[in-house]
């Protein structure tokens, strides 16, 4: 965002940055000497409690979870120090996740997580449609598979997916937990635990440009050693079916002609 | 002929083709609301009045909804989060992709606020823009900026405000002066005049008199909450109170039967109960096309 540095400031732009200012953090800034101050406190008021209840919305889960004293002075300092650079209100929730990850002192490990999870959802749904147009066929073994956009994939080192009132994980889990949001056909958002191969497909279709769904299931049995390959070339398949099926795989392209140039 | 010029009389030709299309009662929609609307029968509502900040980029069911909306009645979009009284440049790429919304979903109105909502970032809700002849020419200048982007001439709220900090001038002169310099539209926030009217202590009629008729694009109602005697606050959370009707009721004596719309965005009631307000709207205009009738006969 735009910085606002004195002293190239017109005497308007110091008025507004000084309201502004009372706004985001009425106990640091200092008064202004023409508005009175239950005024200047309802604005507050109903400045804060605009991005309270945006944010608590949200995150509801954890909201619920978190002492409210806790949650609302994360709210506070996020209000008073965070310049939004998004226009839509119900994307600034997407800004907070971004700003927890870089203030994370003496938040619990899994907090993060957990919003990054909640926002999974918030940002799926604001999200615009797919563009279908590079879809050509739906054979997701012989063709390359076209992954949907709309889809977020996590791995947490917490079970975020099970927090609740009675169940906050004190110690990280052995394993990652990798979780799986995304829009299905119906516009719903589909929520999922996915194992480790079918995370490792997910990756791959992440970053893939040119290969075929089976030669995307080769390159996993080099890596996964520790699995027959006739299981990972069969389980594999299967899955990219299954994703094909629930509008996470959208359907199959073949190469581009720039791509065979 | 200046390329202003140019660009003047295509905006004087894009509002009058634009608002010839739009008349009559209004809502403002809610993504709650969709359902609702999309099931009420032709003529319910004229027109709908759109957050474009809230739909930009959507897809999914929602912005379907939107699109079939769009083909069924007049869209005019009410902005939030432009600043265009703001102390930092605007946001170019922002309005550019609102214009890229106004013409898909063919918007027959843009409107914004007389105010700013950023410092240097967004902050979401409405400060009082300083009532000053420096800011006159600062939000002027940014409106015409923003026209000149958005190819069309653009409307500007009054807004409520609960305190004046840095005032040189009235509120009136200030809209006024504002309106002349930028020659934009007015969007005529009735409850907004008579919310400003308790905690200003000014006449609300007279406040209406002083405004220029002929720019009016259109009109909102809304209700409010009564804190105490002298302290109103804006919060679109409660019926019409009958002070705003009345206002709307000489407004429409005064400036003719302008397009208006009913704002409610919190504590919604029932459809039907919102359709009887947007028809009280349709009684106050009617009752002045009616009464025009008398006068040209007599």
């Amino acid at each position: 965002m735009y910085s606002l540095k004195l002293p190239e400031l017109t005497s308007l732009q110091q008025q507004q940055l000084a309201f502004a200012a009372c706004i985001r953090d009425p106990i640091n800034s200092p008064a202004i000497h023409d508005v009175a101050a239950d005024r200047m406190a309802l604005y507050r008021e109903l400045f804060y409690n605009n991005i309270l209840d945006t944010l608590s919305s949200a995150f509801p889960v954890l909201h619920q979870v978190l002492e409210e004293k806790h949650w609302q002075q994360l709210c506070q300092q996020f209000f008073a120090r965070h310049h939004s650079s998004t226009p839509c209100l119900s994307r600034l929730s997407g800004e907070f996740v971004d700003y927890l990850q870089g203030n994370q002192i003496n938040n619990p490990g899994w907090l993060i997580e957990l919003a990054q999870w909640e926002w999974a959802e918030l940002d799926l749904f604001l999200a615009a449609d797919a563009d279908l147009s590079l879809i050509t066929g739906d054979d997701v073994i012989n063709e390359i598979p076209v992954l949907s956009p709309l889809i977020r994939l996590h791995h947490f080192d917490y079970p975020v997916h099970r927090i609740c009132k009675d169940f906050i994980p004190e110690i990280p889990d052995q394993q990652k937990n990798s979780l799986l949001a995304w829009r299905k056909a119906d516009d719903s958002t589909g929520f999922m635990q996915v194992n480790a191969l079918s995370a490792d497909l997910l990756t791959r279709l992440q970053s893939n440009q040119q290969h075929t769904g089976q030669q995307l299931l080769a390159m996993m049995t080099e890596a996964h050693r520790e699995f027959e390959p006739a299981m990972i070339m069969q389980g594999g398949s299967e899955i990219l079916h299954a994703f094909h099926d629930a509008n996470i795989v959208l359907g199959s392209r073949t190469l581009f002609n720039k791509d065979k140039n | 002929m200046t390329r202003e010029g140019q660009h003047q009389s295509t905006f004087e030709q894009d509002i009058n083709m634009n608002l010839s299309a739009l008349q009559g009662a209004g809502l403002g929609l809610r993504r709650s609301l969709l359902d609702e609307i999309e099931t009420l029968a032709e003529g319910e509502l004229d027109f709908l009045e759109v957050t474009p900040e809230n739909w930009i980029g959507i897809g999914g069911q929602y912005g379907r909804q939107l699109r079939r909306l769009a083909e069924r009645y007049p869209l005019v979009c009410h902005g939030l989060s432009l600043s265009v009284g703001g102390p930092a440049p605007l946001d170019l790429k922002f309005i550019r992709d609102l214009k890229t919304f106004l013409d898909e979903l063919n918007v027959v109105c843009f409107s914004e606020h007389l105010s700013y909502c950023s410092d240097h970032g967004h902050l979401y809700d409405l400060m009082p823009i300083p009532f000053t002849e420096q800011a006159v020419d600062h939000v002027a200048q940014r409106i015409m900026q923003v026209q000149d982007i958005l190819q069309r001439r653009i409307a500007i709220e009054n807004v409520s405000y609960y305190a004046a900090p840095s005032q040189q001038l009235s509120e009136i002169d200030f809209i006024n002066a504002v309106l002349e310099k930028a020659d934009c539209d007015l969007l005529l926030d009735v409850n907004n005049v008579y919310v400003n009217s308790i905690n200003h202590h000014y006449d609300a009629y007279q406040f209406i008199d002083a405004l220029p008729a002929a720019r009016i694009a259109y009109m909102h109602v809304a209700g409010h909450y009564q804190e105490s005697e002298s302290l109103i606050v804006d919060t679109h959370g409660a019926e019409v109170v009958d002070s705003v009707w009345q206002l709307l009721d000489f407004t429409c004596q005064r400036v003719g039967s302008k397009p208006a719309l009913l704002e409610r965005d919190f504590n919604l009631p029932p459809m039907n109960e919102l359709l009887k307000e947007v028809n009280l709207i349709r009684h106050y205009q009617t009752q002045q096309r009616a009464d025009d009738v008398q006068l040209k006969i007599a």
